[in-house]
């Protein structure tokens, strides 16, 4: 009995015992209610499952982070039923060799209408030196971390890092000047809803980037020649501008050194389909990426005008 | 394996499960220690093993030599010295060395360059080998009796909490307490665990948030030319490189009272010194020392005069600072240290300073901006880039505080204010007011939330992680 009491006493007093028990339980806690959680997948799984994706799709919308956060490959679906389609942009993604392979190597080979959806932004052009941005960033994952992100994704995110300011604003939601919820879609989507719209950081930001760089024209070589190779082998591409705030995209257009008219006739020039969508008729959160509902709208328009070009084709063939 | 890694928390999991079972035998607890500490290091390449192997055996056998044949105690002792700073030269100093010659090369018009020898740096090498060296050496002085077991001699060479980056444990400190196996007592784990969550603390949330501010300002292509910015980056570097180490160790002092045994304090808040030899006496506590009785005191100390105490000074200095790498710039840091140092000697400014009002705070500002200049030589990644940035820092009319605006947006600034805070709390000597000493039930159990609190920090406020700073030397 006495020494039952001593047992009890020591787990009660001994302090570095106590201490553990109580820090075993904070973690806990904290880590069961993180104030930062997110909708969907887990990030971290969401990232290494896109960087697993080999053979998989019948359509692939590929670009930067505006098309990232754009384009919705379920919503898709409801157009091209049956289609394997997966959003494969990246944040900072610019059409470099090792991306442009990439998405070559995403379709199943035994797939038929073969499509790809670039989104080109005067960013994605810029000339960039190095393998840099969120693709090469998810490329050099280890096989041990995208493992470990893919199959114990529940228990890496219970001990992710937060941020102070996530912590804090997560936990006293009224302290925080804005809140973003975000989605990790399957297909490689990310939805993203933040209230309010804060649109002058991206501004800045951009216009540093135009000032220290323009759109290169190797670049828009590169890439033309790319798509007069997908197009030679039966790949169907189109293009379009993605849709952004107005004062964006009037930056974009005065200081990005990028052409859209030249560009949309090399695009055309080389096989490819340009589908208009109008530049600043949908809502963008931070001046650079649309909002959720705005991502869906896109979506369905875009599929709408595909769907247009390929009846008003087959109507000036049966014409013809 | 790092400290700051999942697979090293699991790895002292089941340490210390096996530990109460494994410590009560002398054998069986040496074998112990032996295989956990060689698993712990061969982590990082099993190839690495073999040298520390080698370098081990050396010093065994040579305290033992130096034991059977007394008469020639020096060569034992000139082999086991050839023999580790043998291997140091090798795998740390070949291609400093390859890479100066062929500079000399050039000078003279010579276009033949000597290619660079294909080396790892294994990990915590100068770390090991001092402390392989303090055995013989303290063997030879008669200050230790070697010991007749390898598994005892090999338990403390490799312990695995202070193997990589310290404290450099003295033998004669170590390897008796290696011979006792008495279980920690309360007051040694809970100072233990303190050591623990306080060193992780400094590590993960206060020197790696710095770090990627003081990274970026080194990496980038281009150096920001702003006076302000650059102060406030060598202020962080100051700050992350003191909570790197001193973290490293803290760890490390914790593992080792988890164990029942006690390394020596390494760091005593060194950026609130008063003077040069202060910051000394508080900085890497176990290296000075080691420099001190082992270099120092053997090349004659001050015992022939002022200016030859100022020339050892400067000869230990310098290889201090090539201990830390094979670099130019290592060695002008230590030179600017040294530089400190005499200049300190000569002219006593710290005393006389002190005698002013407010001369404490004076002293301590200008000792800790003069640590922070030195450090400059200490960070850059070559001697042209720390001219460079001392160029910027000493440029005050450019002061561009829109770029410090850059920091201000990250984290790094918070985390230094925390970090400067807690200094000032030891400073002003905070930390020795009375109820900081009291044991009643109400502060123990603020202590036990304190600790947790900081334990939760670690885990969730923790900065991506990099590896420990000192591993390098």
């Amino acid at each position: 009995m006495g020494n039952k009491t001593d047992k009890l006493k020591f787990l009660f007093f001994d302090r570095t015992f106590r201490t553990l028990v109580l820090a075993g339980i904070l973690i806990i806690i904290m880590g069961s209610s993180r104030p930062d959680n997110n909708h969907g997948l887990y990030p971290n799984e969401y990232w290494a499952r896109k960087a697993g994706w080999d053979k998989c799709a019948d359509i692939v919308l590929a670009g930067d982070s505006r098309v990232l956060c754009g384009l919705s490959p379920e919503q898709m679906q409801k157009y091209f039923p049956g289609k394997r389609i997966y959003n494969y942009g990246f944040g900072s993604a610019w059409f470099s060799k090792g991306y442009v392979d990439k998405i070559g190597e995403l379709f199943d080979p035994n797939g038929q209408d073969k499509t790809i959806i670039l989104g080109i932004t005067p960013h994605s052009l810029l000339k960039i030196e190095g393998d840099t941005g969120n693709f090469y960033e998810i490329r050099s994952m280890t096989y041990r971390d995208r493992f470990m992100q893919m199959h114990f994704a529940g228990l890496m995110r219970f001990f992710d890092p937060l941020t102070f300011s996530s912590a804090i604003h997560g936990t006293f939601p009224s302290l925080a000047e804005s809140h973003t919820e975000r989605t990790f879609c399957p297909d490689g989507w990310i939805a993203v809803h933040k209230v309010p719209d804060s649109i002058k950081k991206s501004l800045r930001n951009y216009k540093l980037y135009y000032e220290a760089g323009q759109a290169d024209s190797n670049n828009i070589d590169d890439l033309i020649e790319d798509i007069e190779g997908w197009v030679g082998r039966d790949i169907k591409v189109y293009g379009f501008l993605p849709p952004t705030c107005s004062e964006m995209y009037k930056l974009e257009m005065e200081m990005s050194g990028f052409d859209e008219k030249d560009f949309i006739r090399r695009f055309e020039g080389a096989g490819g389909v340009w589908i208009y969508v109008d530049p600043v008729a949908y809502h963008s959160f931070d001046g650079s990426h649309l909002q959720d509902d705005s991502a869906i709208e896109l979506t369905n328009d875009l599929c709408k005008k595909i769907i247009e070009y390929w009846a008003m084709k087959s109507e000036t063939k049966e014409l013809q | 394996m790092q400290f700051n890694s999942l697979v090293f928390i699991l790895f002292a999991i089941l340490f210390f499960i096996g530990w109460p079972l494994m410590r009560r035998h002398n054998n069986v607890r040496w074998i112990y220690l032996v295989i956990a500490s060689f698993i712990f290091y061969g982590w990082w390449d099993w190839r690495f093993l073999f040298l520390i192997a080698g370098s081990g055996f050396i010093d065994y056998f040579a305290g033992l030599a130096m034991e059977k044949y007394s008469g020639r105690r020096k060569t034992w002792l000139i082999l086991s010295i050839i023999g580790n700073v043998g291997s140091l030269c090798i795998f740390k100093y070949l291609n400093f060395g390859i890479a100066n010659a062929n500079w000399i090369l050039s000078l003279f018009g010579q276009e033949m360059q000597i290619p660079a020898a294909n080396i790892i740096l294994p990990v915590g090498i100068s770390f090991y080998t001092f402390q392989s060296m303090s055995y013989t050496i303290d063997v030879y002085r008669g200050q230790l009796k070697p010991t007749r077991n390898v598994f005892h001699f090999f338990a403390y060479l490799a312990l695995f909490p202070q193997l990589v980056a310290g404290p450099i444990v003295r033998a004669r400190d170590l390897l008796p307490q290696l011979e006792e196996a008495k279980p920690a007592d309360e007051l040694q784990r809970w100072d233990g665990l303190n050591l623990i969550a306080f060193g992780f603390f400094k590590k993960v949330v206060i020197a790696d948030t710095l770090a990627r501010a003081v990274n970026d300002a080194f990496g980038a292509k281009a150096l920001e030319v702003s006076c302000a910015y650059w102060w406030l980056i060598m202020v962080m570097f100051a700050f992350q490189i003191y909570c790197d180490f001193s973290g490293y160790t803290d760890i490390a002092r914790g593992l080792g009272k988890w164990m029942g045994y006690e390394f020596p304090i390494n760091f005593r808040n060194p950026y609130i010194s008063t003077s040069f030899r202060e910051f000394w006496q508080r900085w890497h506590i176990s290296l000075s020392t080691w420099f001190r009785d082992y270099v120092y005191i053997s090349l004659g100390g001050s015992r022939k005069g002022r200016l030859w105490g100022h020339i050892n000074m400067w000869i230990t200095m310098l290889i201090s600072g090539l201990w830390h790498g094979a670099a130019w710039h290592f060695i002008m840091w230590a030179a600017a240290h040294s530089f400190y140092l005499s200049a300190e000697r000569i002219t006593k400014w710290p005393e006389r300073l002190m005698k002013l009002p407010g001369g404490r705070h004076l002293c301590t500002l200008a000792v800790f901006a003069l640590t922070v200049i030195a450090w400059v030589f200490f960070r850059a990644q070559t001697f042209v880039q720390a001219l460079s940035v001392l160029g910027i820092m000493f440029n005050f009319s450019a002061i561009n505080a829109g770029v410090v605006g850059k920091l201000i947006d990250n984290n790094a600034v918070n985390v230094l204010l925390l970090v400067i805070g807690t200094q000032l709390i030891f400073y002003f000597g905070l930390d020795k007011a009375e109820w900081t000493r009291s044991k009643s039930t109400a502060k123990s159990i603020f202590d036990s939330a304190v600790v947790a609190a900081t334990l939760l920090m670690c885990v969730y406020l923790r900065a991506p992680s990099s590896t420990f700073i000192y591993f390098q030397f």
